[in-house]
């Protein structure tokens, strides 16, 4: 596929394994970031396609980033992701502009396909 | 406190004696028997008996003395008028009374600033009364060296003062308005400084200077008006029947003044007579009403108690109190160990045994009011110990939560990232490894997942990232019976309010799915100002007893913690009501 991806997570570990899965599967991931405001220069800078997006970060909560990056000139596919599930955010999830969300122990890069492509 | 009443009544005749002798020889030498003679006779007998009453009951003021000396004054000056007489000892009784006359009007601005107590309490009064004084003075030695006593305009023989200088009336006029207008300054700035301190009284005093400042305001404005006619009178011409108006309401005005003693003298003996009601009633009066009660009696509305516990000071209710530190504090009891210590306006200073009789009259309920305070004081102590304890264990509970999933959920997160990328790269190359694979995965979903039942039981992460309602709304799911959430979203309250919000509401419907055999349950969240209010409502079969140790105790005691309140209402076969009430002072 080749679709340029930002990966953004507080533990660097977890921001290595994501990074190998997808591009095994054939994402192309082109950086990484460690709190929302270096994800937002970031993501200005490069333009990435994807965004794999924590929820909880240090700084800034990550619904709010994912709002920010909808502003961006050319908006990348933003896809939430957590440690914690789906039912832990409530209503959260219905209102943001992201695409979608995968539970970290869910997290497939054919799941992280399905929520961009399809 | 009572001396032997010899010394008022000696004073006493010797006024009568002096005003007797007067007044034959008033009626002897008088031209006319003016009213100038009837308003020095109608102050005599009200300032003396009044005096004599005072210096009687109340020997260590001077306000006895004070009041009888004006009255002794106003009985010497009564031949202050035109004499028709050649008599020599006519002459000589003229000028003694010519000097001294105006001495009444400083010893009666002299009374008026010391009352109640008899002395001058401020500076300012001092320099009154000695400037009253001094012009006093200075109007005795005008009168006597330059009045003319007889009416130009009849013949004599006429009482003149032996040290008359100068029968001119241009001068007697000159020097009579200068001392007018001395008089009329110092009227103002006594009207003045009576004003200032009944402005600046506490109440309860203002209680005792009302009739005085009322009295001293007329006779003030009388004086004034009285000298104002005396300058019209020289430089205009004004006539005198005006002036003797004047000087008669002026006179009767200043009754008021040994009036108003007496009658305050009789407020105090009025005092004691209602601590004898005290007494009567103290020995059924709960403790809570010790210090109205006393309040009542001493006529002070601000009174308060304060007992001293282990070196410092509880009020009524246990809570901590300072002493105001200038004066109004009496300690009742023995002063080595006092029992308790009245706080009181100043004016109270001043009657010692009343108080002293107050705190022996309410010794016991005083010793009781005492152990309450000390109880209360305890209670509250354990109250916040006990709320400490509740919050530690809360916070406790939430950095278990969160080492939970800083450590082992993460660890097995990751491990599920791995095996998921082993699945994909043994898919299509080995098809019983990729089994095992997912076999493999399932397991650690299984595992992250009791994980995470686990931590929400500790506490539930989500309680803490977005607050009660989302939390609850999460709750209900995993509800055995149907449950449903209503109310508004309460928004944040502090986190010992959410988390016992929380635990209440869990624990109720663990009962409910448990014992209660209802159809559905509704969870009710609603605010009212300070107040969060949390209902459990459902339909099943009722009966829910706290002392059957289903946990419902442990409820109560938790919303207790936070100084909330808890009820039940569970009639057997009609289902199970409970609501908890938790207080916030600040959002």
């Amino acid at each position: 596929m080749g679709l340029r991806v930002l990966v953004v997570d507080d533990h660097p570990a977890f921001r290595r394994l994501a990074s190998r899965l997808l591009t095994a599967e054939g994402f192309d991931v082109v950086g990484e970031a460690g709190d929302g405001a270096s994800a937002l220069t970031r993501a200005a800078a490069i333009e990435p396609e994807v965004v794999l997006l924590d929820v909880l970060l240090p700084d800034l909560d990550g619904f709010a980033v994912a709002e920010r990056l909808a502003l961006l000139p050319h908006p990348p596919a933003v896809v939430l992701t957590s440690s914690r599930t789906r039912s832990d955010f409530g209503t959260r999830l219905e209102r943001t502009s992201a695409r979608g969300f995968v539970a970290k122990e869910d997290l497939t890069a054919a799941a992280v396909a399905r929520l961009v492509l399809g | 406190m009572m001396s032997s009443p010899w010394k008022p009544l000696a004073l006493l005749g010797i006024t009568i004696a002096v005003t007797a002798g007067n007044a034959t020889l008033v009626a002897a030498w008088a031209d006319l028997v003016t009213i100038r003679f009837a308003e020095n006779l109608s102050v005599i007998p009200v300032w003396s008996l009044a005096g004599a009453v005072a210096w009687w009951r109340r020997p260590r003021s001077r306000m006895g003395v004070l009041m009888m000396a004006v009255s002794l004054f106003a009985a010497v000056t009564m031949p202050n008028g035109a004499l028709h007489t050649s008599s020599q000892a006519a002459s000589v009784l003229l000028t003694v009374v010519a000097a001294i006359n105006n001495v009444v009007f400083a010893l009666g601005a002299h009374t008026m600033l010391a009352y109640p107590s008899g002395r001058l309490p401020d500076r300012p009064s001092r320099y009154l009364v000695i400037a009253a004084y001094a012009v006093a003075a200075f109007d005795g030695l005008r009168t006597v060296l330059t009045r003319t006593y007889g009416p130009r305009d009849r013949p004599g023989p006429w009482a003149e003062s032996l040290l008359r200088v100068t029968s001119d009336l241009g001068v007697e006029q000159a020097f009579g308005l200068a001392v007018a207008l001395c008089w009329a300054v110092l009227a103002v700035a006594f009207a003045g400084l009576v004003i200032h301190r009944f402005a600046s009284a506490t109440p309860r005093k203002r209680q005792t200077l009302a009739i005085s400042l009322f009295a001293v305001g007329v006779t003030v404005a009388l004086f004034v008006a009285r000298m104002i006619w005396y300058a019209g009178h020289v430089t205009a011409g004004w006539g005198r029947p005006t002036m003797w108006l004047l000087i008669s309401v002026e006179w009767a005005g200043t009754a008021a003044v040994p009036i108003a003693y007496l009658i305050g003298l009789l407020r105090e003996r009025l005092a004691y007579a209602s601590l004898g009601d005290l007494i009567r009633t103290v020995g059924d009066l709960p403790a809570d009403q010790i210090e109205p009660a006393l309040a009542h009696a001493l006529r002070d509305p601000g009174l308060r108690l304060a007992f001293p516990v282990a070196g410092h000071h509880l009020d009524t209710g246990g809570r901590p109190v300072t002493l105001p530190a200038h004066g109004g504090v009496t300690v009742l009891g023995d002063p080595a160990s006092p029992l308790a210590v009245l706080i009181h306006d100043r004016t109270l200073e001043e009657e010692p045994g009343l108080l002293d009789a107050a705190g022996a009259a309410t010794r016991l309920a005083l010793e009781n009011a005492r152990l309450q305070a000390e109880v209360r004081a305890q209670l509250a102590q354990v109250r916040a110990s006990r709320a400490r304890i509740v919050a530690a264990g809360d916070a406790a509970r939430r950095r278990l939560e969160r080492d939970l999933h800083d450590g082992a959920q993460q660890r097995l997160l990751t491990l599920g990232l791995l095996v998921r990328m082993l699945h994909g790269r043994l898919d299509g190359i080995d098809e019983a490894a990729r089994r095992l694979a997912d076999e493999a995965a399932a397991e650690v979903r299984l595992t992250l997942a009791e994980l995470r039942e686990l931590a929400r039981g500790i506490h539930p992460a989500i309680l803490t990232d977005q607050g009660l309602r989302p939390a609850l709304d999460q709750l209900v799911l995993r509800c055995g019976v149907p449950v449903t959430v209503t109310g508004d979203d309460p928004g944040r309250w502090p986190a010992e309010v959410e988390s016992t919000a929380y635990f209440v509401v869990s624990e109720a419907l663990a009962n409910v799915a448990k014992h209660a055999r209802a159809g559905g349950a509704v969870v009710n969240l609603t605010h009212d100002g300070d107040l969060l209010v949390v209902t459990v409502s459902d339909d099943g079969v009722g009966g829910a007893d706290p002392a059957a140790g289903t946990g419902l105790t442990g409820l109560a005691d938790r919303a207790a913690a936070v100084n909330g309140r808890f009820t039940l209402i569970s009639p057997p076969g009609a289902g199970t009501d409970l609501r908890v009430e938790l207080p916030c002072a600040s959002r």
